[in-house]
């Protein structure tokens, strides 16, 4: 049968279980098989460092966006140098 | 006796009403327990402020403890033999938290605004209690309109809704739309203890306290 009714919880822990998490919750969960969250300490004025520039490009980045990009340029570059020292 | 102070809308008052209960019920020489199980953790906050502003008078005179999901269940539960009254303040959504919060509570007050957002929310909150109900058969549940207009036909008409809400009766125990509520909150006070003294708070939050703890007596 295509189309069913909303599932009646059996027991109690079912019916809590049907509740969302609260949104700080879902955000430290959101991961796909393929991504691992983390959590990142960041020096307040470095932070401000980083806003400044994305503030600055337009269309601005989103913030994660930024740092990704920056953690796969340095990885390029670490990438680079081991290359050229290898030659 | 188990309150939780809930409803699945954000921003209409439930911690303002749970820790006003909390001092209250404490003042009558009660053991009461809040348990903030609102992820903001409001409550939590406000014990701070309170504990800071009444430092020189023994602190806040109620115990706090945050409980998240399951645990709002099973840790309440657990805590219900060593206090006398417990009052749970829960967060604005259909979480587990809130859900657990149903299934212990004796009694589940939701305060909700004279506003179209706030009453069509009443409906989703009163299918939640007839499942809640399933688990806790003593389950009482009641809708009670808070910050109230000083005037026209907003709170009539939003009473009105309510009324024909089945499973959530309404409390006859409106509070206002009074500056006295947040100045107290803002001092970790009860309206009680505010000075100067609203006697309109007052007297409002007085009769909701009385009518809320006369249900399971």
């Amino acid at each position: 049968m295509p189309v069913k009714k909303k599932p009646i919880a059996s027991t109690v822990d079912e019916f809590i279980g049907q509740g969302g998490l609260p949104p700080a919750d879902i955000h430290t969960e959101s991961t796909t098989a393929k991504e691992k969250a983390l959590k990142l300490r960041l020096d307040e004025s470095l932070l401000k460092e980083i806003d400044e520039i994305i503030n600055s490009k337009r269309p601005s980045p989103s913030r994660h966006h930024w740092i990704v990009s920056a953690i796969v340029e340095k990885l390029d570059r670490e990438k680079l140098k081991a290359y050229q020292s290898d030659i | 006796m188990i309150i939780a102070c809930g409803g699945i809308k954000g921003g209409v008052g439930k911690t303002t009403i749970a820790t006003n209960l909390a001092i209250i019920r404490a003042a009558t020489g009660s053991d009461v327990l809040l348990v903030d199980a609102d992820d903001q953790e409001t409550s939590s906050d406000f014990t701070i402020v309170r504990n800071e502003t009444l430092a020189d008078k023994g602190g806040a005179g109620y115990t706090s403890v945050k409980l998240h999901g399951a645990a709002v269940r099973s840790d309440t539960l657990k805590l219900s033999s060593k206090y006398s009254d417990i009052i749970i303040d829960v967060g604005g959504r259909d979480t587990a938290g809130q859900r657990a919060a149903l299934s212990v509570a004796d009694v589940y007050i939701v305060p909700f605004l004279p506003a179209s957002f706030d009453v069509w929310s009443l409906e989703k909150v009163s299918t939640l209690v007839q499942e809640a109900i399933a688990f806790n058969p003593e389950l009482k549940a009641y809708c009670l309109l808070n910050r109230a207009d000083a005037q026209g036909k907003d709170n009539e008409e939003a009473i009105e809704i309510a009324n024909d809400i089945k499973g959530l009766a309404y409390l006859k125990a409106s509070l206002g739309n009074r500056k006295a509520f947040r100045s107290a909150s803002a001092q970790g006070l009860a309206v009680t203890e505010l000075k100067p003294f609203d006697p309109k708070a007052v007297a409002e939050i007085t009769v909701l306290y009385e009518s809320i703890f006369s249900i399971s007596n």
